[in-house]
């Protein structure tokens, strides 16, 4: 982000005083991300464009619903697009993205400088966790992201996957546990 | 359920994958297990830097420029709200300037019609020019998840209080919220309301004696009508 561009905080309080101007620097700014989550959730560029979409227009319309004392304002963008994704799956009756399956339509990556200016520190930890993940055997790497990105809990995984409930359990139990353990000998993790 | 297993379901609870029941068991445990705690703490941070896991992807083109069109069309909630329910702390005292002088002027009109509405409009005029000049008091949500805030503003005599809340969620029609006011652990009613659309409620408290006399006051979600004593957590809390 330029130094002369003004910072979220001061585009929020502009929002919420009904400058669409500031939500547009905004969006420029949070798309891609917002976008590269929605889409890791939902796997279809046209639902994704209507989450992301849907997120910032939200935003503008309840702009004050965002409390910085409770965290970057890029972490909570992100959490409220997973949400928004994953309630969206659900109206769709889709079924969440497994990992391992390859995409229909695969996306344009976004360059890291496309993506930077949001939070540097998260966005790297962020990845390097994406790595680990990939380090996990693959079923334990399934009911994680089953579980984090498609909103899934023990009997609903056990139901999808067609698994005993204590299978399900014990898969998503240990490839957390096993994720932990490689995010905390991260020199960065914890931060 | 032993420490074990639960602790056992604590990364799952982490990541908001556990079922309705197993969460609440592990909700019960957590208040008396530090250990317990400290791993859903590791956990939640690791939930948190998931959120960043994601492949970096372009959005499609064109997108801002589809938004713009969008925002076109769509004002801000805050333009579309009943003008009541946009009052802030800041307005409050205004808008009660504003009921005064609409009152005095009503006043006016029914003194010349009978004694008796003279001397209840008079009494309400003064219970608002009390409230105008009162201090504010602050409630805190237990667990914020909205915006959900309150402010109390309590007359210098204790003799009533307003109480005023922003972005509570509405409730169903069998609900209602009701205010609690805490004297060494006993808890009186102050009354119930409800919020609007938009999560704005109003309601004027007149304690059983002065508000000085007690300690704190809570908000919680009560069945419809009332009950003689809480039901459910405070959803807001502050002390007097």
């Amino acid at each position: 982000m330029a130094s002369s561009e003004p910072d979220d905080g001061v585009l929020l309080q502009r929002i919420s005083a009904g400058d669409g101007d500031a939500l547009l620097i905004l969006h420029k700014r949070y798309a891609n991300l917002v976008y590269s989550m929605a889409w890791r959730v939902l796997q279809d560029v046209g639902l994704a464009e209507e989450v992301t979409q849907d997120v910032f227009i939200k935003l503008w319309q309840q702009g004050q619903r965002y409390d910085a004392g409770r965290g970057r304002f890029s972490a909570w963008l992100l959490s409220v697009t997973r949400f928004a994704a994953i309630d969206r799956l659900r109206h769709e009756d889709r079924r969440p993205f497994v990992a391992g399956q390859s995409s229909d339509d695969p996306q344009a990556p976004a360059s890291l400088e496309q993506l930077l200016p949001t939070d540097h520190a998260s966005w790297e930890r962020g990845q390097h966790l994406r790595l680990l993940l990939e380090q996990l055997p693959v079923e334990q790497r399934q009911v994680v992201e089953l579980a984090y990105f498609g909103g899934l809990t023990h009997s609903e995984l056990a139901s999808y996957l067609g698994l005993p409930l204590g299978t399900v359990k014990g898969r998503l139990r240990l490839g957390l546990e096993k994720l932990r353990s490689f995010w905390l000998e991260v020199p960065e993790g914890r931060q | 359920m032993e420490h074990e297993t639960i602790e056992g379901l604590i990364p799952a609870y982490a990541l908001g994958a556990t079922d309705p029941d197993e969460s609440h068991v592990v909700e019960e445990h957590l208040p008396s297990c530090s250990q317990c705690r400290a791993l859903l703490v590791d956990h939640r941070m690791l939930a948190d830097d998931m959120l960043f896991a994601v492949s970096p992807i372009s959005a499609p083109f064109g997108l801002t420029e589809r938004m713009q069109k969008r925002l076109e069309l769509a004002r801000p909630a805050e333009a579309q709200r009943p003008w009541w329910t946009r009052l802030r702390r800041g307005l409050l005292v205004p808008a009660l300037a504003a009921a005064i002088l609409l009152l005095v002027v009503s006043n006016v009109y029914w003194i010349g019609r009978t004694q008796g509405l003279e001397r209840r409009a008079t009494t309400q005029t003064s219970t608002f020019e009390a409230l105008v000049d009162a201090p504010a008091v602050y409630l805190q949500a237990n667990t914020a998840v909205a915006g959900e805030q309150g402010v109390v503003y309590a007359s210098s005599d204790g003799a009533l209080a307003l109480v005023c809340v922003y972005g509570m969620p509405a409730l169903p029609a069998d609900k209602t919220y009701q205010v609690w006011l805490v004297k060494d652990g006993r808890r009186e009613s102050g009354g119930v309301f409800n919020v609007s659309e938009y999560g704005f409620g109003l309601l004027v408290v007149r304690p059983q004696g002065s508000l000085d006399g007690y300690d704190s006051m809570g908000i919680s979600v009560e069945p419809a009508g009332g009950s003689s004593a809480p039901t459910s957590p405070h959803v807001l809390r502050g002390s007097l």
